[in-house]
């Protein structure tokens, strides 16, 4: 092998292993450093003309900072204030809720279930991490997590505590599971002591929690 | 089994998070795919990595509903994938540089 008589003399080492060819750990792509695969797949993406670039920045950009929870927020706050608007999210909540101006992916097939004295909903995803990003943005980690995704289903009420929320013993729980075919927002209780509040500080009291259903909205001026 | 981190503000723990997210709409908004069956997918490597990070599986069922459609094949990927390690090589630093690098002194 002229020239090759020393395996270890590359002008740089990464330390007792040596700097291994790119080429030897290639051989698969599942192989390859998750970073990379996927830089790799932009790259090739774009130069097909398949995705801009610039197009990716600007969704990320979207969904980290102009979309969520205080859409939805601002959805449960007309609902309190308007019981016309309430009916109307309760029979079509996608239509209702775009009249508000959120749509877009992930925000189609949208039903609201409201949370009464007697029966508490919350939502969970047990397939995946299905979520109505218009009215709530992103998931949160623990709503894409196994843990939540299975234990909520068999025991919700240790899960609600886990939130911090502790319902009497009376009161029904229902689990609602959103698919790509019907995403699921809690429409929560509406606190006691907020008669006569604007929509606006109606809609600081409703927390994504309170959304999914995990606890419930805020009180005024006080502890959730 | 805890929850994890209820707290966590961010939705993505890595720029890669982002960009493979963002690839995955993206391609959806322009019509290429249903979204159901991006989600079919995600949801079977979910199921078959139970511990895995979340994006690990997203970033393998775009992956594989890509390669499905015939849009990227593995060779190519591979190669492309050897070009960003060796782009990435170039601009290593090797050694821990203690100063600045550049100095530009201030008005007296």
């Amino acid at each position: 092998m002229p020239g090759h008589h020393h395996p270890h003399d590359h002008d740089h080492d990464h330390g007792p292993d040596g700097d291994i060819s790119a080429e030897e750990m290639l051989t698969s792509i599942d192989a390859v450093d998750i970073g990379v695969r996927v830089k790799a797949l932009e790259e090739l993406l774009a130069r097909k003309g398949l995705i801009d670039p610039q197009a990716l920045d600007a969704v990320v950009d979207y969904y980290e900072h102009k979309v969520g929870p205080r859409n939805g927020a601002r959805v449960v706050a007309r609902a309190w204030a308007d019981p016309a608007y309430k009916q109307r999210l309760l029979t079509d909540a996608t239509a209702a809720i775009a009249e508000l101006g959120f749509s877009g992916a992930q925000g189609e097939h949208m039903v609201v279930i409201e949370n009464t004295d007697s029966v508490h909903n919350l939502v969970v995803c047990t397939l995946c991490s299905c979520y109505p990003w218009p009215v709530l943005g992103l998931p949160p980690v623990w709503y894409k997590s196994m843990p939540y995704r299975s234990r909520v289903v068999r025991d919700p009420r240790s899960v609600l505590e886990e939130f911090g929320t502790f319902l009497p013993e009376t009161t029904e729980i229902r689990v609602w599971d959103s698919n790509s075919e019907i995403r699921y927002m809690i429409l929560p209780r509406r606190p006691p002591g907020t008669e006569g509040l604007s929509e606006d500080a109606l809609a600081a009291l409703v927390t994504r929690d309170s959304m999914i259903g995990v606890s419930e909205a805020l009180t005024p001026g006080g502890a959730a | 089994m805890a929850l994890p981190e209820l707290d966590a503000p961010e939705a993505f723990a890595a720029p890669w998070e982002a960009q493979i997210f963002a690839m995955v709409v993206e391609l959806h908004k322009s019509g290429m795919f249903e979204w159901r069956d991006f989600a079919d997918r995600l949801s079977r490597e979910i199921h078959a990595h139970p511990d895995e990070a979340y994006y690990h599986c997203w970033a393998r069922a775009a992956l594989d509903l890509l390669m499905e459609m015939g849009l990227v094949d593995e060779a190519e990927l591979l190669a492309q994938s050897l070009a960003v390690i060796r782009y990435r090589a170039q601009d290593h630093h090797h050694v821990a540089r203690t100063t600045p690098i550049t100095v530009v002194s201030g008005r007296r």
